[in-house]
């Protein structure tokens, strides 16, 4: 009997290794060599957090984006539903800037796309938030600039124009062309309206 | 009209740009502010905010000439023109300056400054030293409210 049971051993152990063997095989197939070609990225990732510091070691920016594609060849990165957010010298966050997508070039250049939406994190900016439908953003001067229709909202006033120049760390912005600004005046108390005599 | 100082003010100008650290907005290129019926035409305007509180706005104007209007509520409408025109808003106080002229119809005063309260639509005019201000009155007109 035991016979029997040896050699039904040796035949299931020789067929185990065959699987395994084949398995492995397999497994070398598919590893077919891509050629590499410009048009897919390089890498990709999903849920991408970058934290960058300036040269001081001081946090600059924080960039989180659903989705990021590197293309080697022309070295742009592409976000989709980027969100940047910038810090100043004592690790304050003071702008938040998010946008559908966004290309960050090698020259440290973010061109955004589709909703583009600037909004200050901190109270004191009597700017609360930029919205525009393309910006680009300077990543070295935080210079941000558009040429498409912006609208700024601030504390009781909203402007619009037709191009913007700005610099997110000076909290300066410029409209040109065609510039309407609207300012919320509150009744002072008091002041209601007398019946004119 | 008395009720002008609490509409909101809509201004449209060339340029505009935001300064936020010091809540200073500056227009430039044939800017338009209007106010109820208070229309002001200028070259440039700059609005600053003093410590950020709104409703202490304080607009200054400045053309060749500047030039101002409004009605009042007695239906006269008053226009005024100056190289500089300053407007603050928590006092309705509005201070023409550089050969300032106001006129209301036909009646009109011209001097150095004139200062005009929006609200008790009291007017008073200055002349530099050596200089006189000129008023034209026309009673006819004043007196019929």
């Amino acid at each position: 009997m035991s016979k029997t049971k040896l050699s039904l051993t040796i035949v299931l152990t020789l067929i185990a290794l065959g699987l395994i063997g084949w398995n492995l095989a397999d497994f070398d197939d598919n590893k077919t060599i891509v050629p590499p070609d410009d048009k897919e990225p390089t890498y990709q990732s999903q849920q991408m957090v970058t934290i960058v510091y300036n040269p001081e070691g001081q946090l600059n920016y924080k960039l989180t984006a659903e989705d990021v594609k590197y293309y080697a060849t022309p070295e742009d990165t592409w976000f989709t539903k980027p969100v940047m957010i910038m810090y100043d010298k004592d690790k304050v966050a003071t702008w938040s800037v998010r946008s559908d997508r966004a290309k960050l070039t090698k020259d440290r250049m973010l061109y955004l796309y589709d909703n583009v939406e600037v909004n200050s994190l901190t109270t004191t900016s009597q700017l609360e938030r930029i919205k525009t439908n393309s910006a680009d953003v300077n990543l070295v001067t935080q210079d941000i600039s558009s040429d498409d229709h912006v609208t700024l909202y601030g504390a009781n006033f909203t402007s619009e124009g037709m191009k913007m120049r700005g610099n997110l760390r000076s909290r300066t912005a410029k409209l040109i062309e065609k510039v309407k600004t609207y300012y919320e005046v509150q009744p002072k108390a008091g002041n209601e309206t007398q019946p004119s005599s | 009209l008395k009720d002008d100082t609490n509409q909101p003010i809509n201004i449209s100008s060339a340029q505009q740009s935001l300064d936020m650290n010091g809540n200073v907005v500056t227009f430039t290129g044939d800017v338009i502010v209007k106010q109820g019926t208070i229309d002001i035409r200028a070259d440039k305007v700059v609005v600053t905010r003093p410590e950020g509180n709104e409703g202490k706005e304080v607009v200054e104007a400045f053309g060749n000439p500047v030039t101002f209007y409004q009605m009042q509520d007695s239906g006269k409408p008053v226009k005024g023109r100056g190289l500089k025109l300053r407007y603050e808003l928590a006092t309705d106080f509005v201070d023409l300056t550089g050969n300032a002229y106001l006129e209301q119809l036909d009646s009109n005063v011209q001097g150095d400054r004139i200062t005009y309260k929006v609200k008790e639509q009291k007017m008073e005019a200055f002349s530099n030293k050596g200089k006189r201000v000129n008023t034209i009155l026309v009673p006819s007109q004043i007196q019929k409210k």
